[in-house]
């Protein structure tokens, strides 16, 4: 909100005002504030990457939490990331470029940054350009043949408005991530529909979505797709033009500050061209590799349950006293699904 | 499509009808990329920036001695303009030359500058501004085609917020055909306010250093955008406070002052210009962002309007 430092006692007590239940009405953070424990997925331990940057100036600790998509997004470069961070591959690498409102890239080097190739850990896995999408499931398929509803409530599967998405067919969440898709549809070389040889020649795909603090896979030219030993998260406006051009791996859960405040880059593509700009990193490990006292905890509002679908109404339709005007609509990288530290 | 943008142009802004071509030539050998474009545009199809609608806000030097500055080009007519007036005023009574500091940063949303303390009387003279205000009324209502129907990539943007959105002189607007309004892009400046939407005449600004924060159009006022130290604003350390305020012991970026461009010597004013939306580049420019390249195999046939940083460059010395 937009507020102004000292109107903020003033929308406290405003939102505390006494009136009868009806009038109530919620912001989409006390909507989240207020869902059951019930309706909060914890992020396993296996799924959590820890990447630890070397203190700030001032000497303050730099931790990034990174939440790793799941099943069947981008699995073969999620199994890579945890095989590289087993191999402690990034200890002692460096954040090496930071585009404003764009990105911010660490690990392996571009050619022509001057820096040396570091070799990856045998028995990576490697990926094609087609494995940047997943088959949807089948009650997302039907969903999209049918033509998608309105937003609506309650739902397992449902989707922002159909057609505000400039990118994609739909917009929906599965298991707590932005998903973008294409519509099944049976156009074929014939043509029809109707004829039994039609298959799905196009579509009926789905993909991760770039928004805010996703994190992806750096790669060179197609037909390479990256191993996963470079990684970036998106600092800016959603680029939603790299999707399904890029791997995303995941999102930034705590830290997004310690990459999005960085210096930018005055070279090339904003690498930093200044090694002493270059944060190195310490340490990237798996959660579950950590020793049971250290291990970061998180979850995150199921994106299947009834809080969630009231928070991305809330979200889309802003009826909280600050606002005079509401959209109606919102744009799926504008409705982030909420996570929270899990506290001792 | 076409008809509206033109529409629209024509009704709400007695803009010329301008022509929109659809697609740029595609047989051209080697195509340019959208900095290429852009780079190779001629003289006339950009627009210099007037130095009265430049605002400089001059900040405390950087730790090495640099001179630091915020450079604002102030949202052209018909939009937000009893803020830019009193925007104007305020600068020219030398309202930010006392206690004003950039004192909030919430990465992914906004940096937020004007008196921290927010216990200064207001300036005298100020323009009364209300919700009304936040939004222009066209002359007459206009009957919009659907830009989701036909999804040419062209300046009539499918938008999830509102039933249409275009770049109208450069700025992204949003329209329902009854009225119009600026947008929440990245960049753009907006004024705060307090719960009442009657507060906040343009003492206490903020710029959109995240995501598009599209659910604050035409709840608050956008009144321009950072043409100069957007990135510096974006890596300043962030709030600590609640809401990404600076908490009690963080230093906040002071600002020492603040003045029209045109009240500053000549050879102190910054000179920026923005390309003309009505231009043969502009569309060759949009062409270029969906070709696919040798990176991008696969790029996508459109773009949410937020997504495309306005073309604004400093005017090269002569």
């Amino acid at each position: 909100m937009m507020l102004r430092q000292g109107a903020l006692l003033l929308a406290a007590l405003a939102l505390a005002a006494p009136g009868g239940a009806q009038d109530t009405v919620l912001s989409p953070g006390e909507i989240v504030e207020a869902a059951p424990v019930e309706d909060w997925e914890t992020i396993a331990p296996e799924n959590l990457l820890v990447m630890t940057l070397a203190p700030d100036a001032q000497g303050n600790a730099r931790e990034v939490v990174i939440q790793l998509i799941g099943e069947p997004f981008s699995e073969g470069w999620v199994d890579n990331i945890r095989t590289l961070a087993r191999a402690d591959y990034w200890d002692g690498m460096a954040i090496l470029r930071v585009q404003d409102n764009y990105v911010v890239q660490w690990g392996q080097p571009d050619p022509g940054m001057g820096i040396a190739e570091k070799p990856v850990p045998d028995g990576l896995k490697v990926m094609d350009a087609a494995d940047y999408e997943a088959i949807p499931p089948m009650d997302l398929q039907m969903a999209s043949l049918a033509g998608f509803g309105p937003l609506s409530h309650g739902r397992e599967i449902w989707t922002l408005p159909i057609g505000t998405d400039n990118y994609a067919d739909y917009v929906t969440y599965i298991d707590g991530f932005p998903i973008a898709g294409a519509n099944l549809s049976f156009e074929t070389a014939e043509g029809s529909p109707e004829s039994p040889d039609a298959i799905p020649a196009k579509g009926n795909r789905m993909w991760p979505v770039h928004c805010y603090g996703m994190v992806g896979v750096g790669r060179g030219n197609p037909p390479d797709t990256g191993d996963g030993s470079q990684l970036y998260a998106v600092i800016g406006h959603a680029p939603r033009h790299l999707d399904r051009n890029l791997a995303v791996v995941g999102r930034v859960v705590e830290g997004i500050e310690h990459l999005s405040s960085l210096p930018r880059g005055k070279g090339p593509a904003s690498y930093y061209e200044d090694p002493a700009k270059r944060v190195p990193i310490l340490s990237v490990r798996i959660a579950a590799d950590l020793p049971e006292g250290e291990r970061p905890r998180f979850e995150y509002l199921s994106t299947d349950s009834a809080s969630f679908a009231d928070y991305v109404d809330a979200r889309a339709n802003r009826r909280d006293p600050f606002f005079v005007a509401s959209a109606g609509g919102a744009d799926i990288c504008n409705i982030p699904v909420p996570v929270r530290r899990v506290s001792e | 499509m076409k008809s509206f943008v033109t529409t629209l142009a024509a009704l709400a802004l007695a803009l010329p009808g301008s022509s929109f071509a659809q697609e740029a030539d595609a047989e051209v050998p080697a195509p340019p990329s959208p900095k290429e474009v852009l780079d190779a545009a001629p003289a006339d199809a950009w627009q210099v920036i007037a130095p009265e609608d430049m605002l400089v806000f001059q900040l405390a030097p950087a730790a090495d001695g640099s001179e630091r500055r915020i450079v604002i080009q102030l949202m052209a007519e018909p939009w937000s303009q009893k803020w830019v007036r009193n925007m104007r005023k305020l600068a020219r009574g030398q309202w930010w030359d006392t206690n004003s500091s950039v004192y909030r940063i919430a990465p992914g949303f906004v940096a937020q500058w004007g008196d921290p303390d927010e216990d200064r009387e207001p300036m005298e003279g100020l323009e009364e501004v209300g919700r009304a205000d936040f939004v222009h009324t066209l002359s007459k209502p206009v009957s919009l085609p659907d830009p989701c129907e036909d999804r040419v990539f062209d300046n009539a943007f499918c938008d999830a917020y509102a039933p249409g959105a275009m770049f109208i002189g450069g700025w992204p607007v949003a329209t329902d055909g009854s009225a119009g309004w600026p947008l929440h892009c990245p960049g753009m400046v907006g004024v705060a306010r307090d719960v009442d939407p009657a507060t906040g005449r343009g003492d206490t600004l903020y710029t959109i250093i995240g995501h598009a924060p599209r659910r604050l159009d035409r709840n608050l006022a956008v009144v321009g955008r950072v043409v100069e130290g957007l990135d510096l604003l974006r890596t300043q350390p962030p709030g600590t406070g609640e809401m990404g305020f600076y908490a009690e012991g963080q230093d906040p970026l002071t600002i020492q002052w603040a003045r029209v461009a045109s009240d500053l010597a000549p050879d102190a004013r910054p000179q920026y210009k923005y390309l003309k939306t009505e231009s043969d580049t502009f569309t060759q420019w949009q062409a270029a962002l969906i070709r696919p390249s040798a990176f991008y195999s696969d790029p996508p046939s459109d773009f949410d309007i937020c997504a495309l940083t306005y073309p604004v460059r400093e005017v090269e010395s002569e």
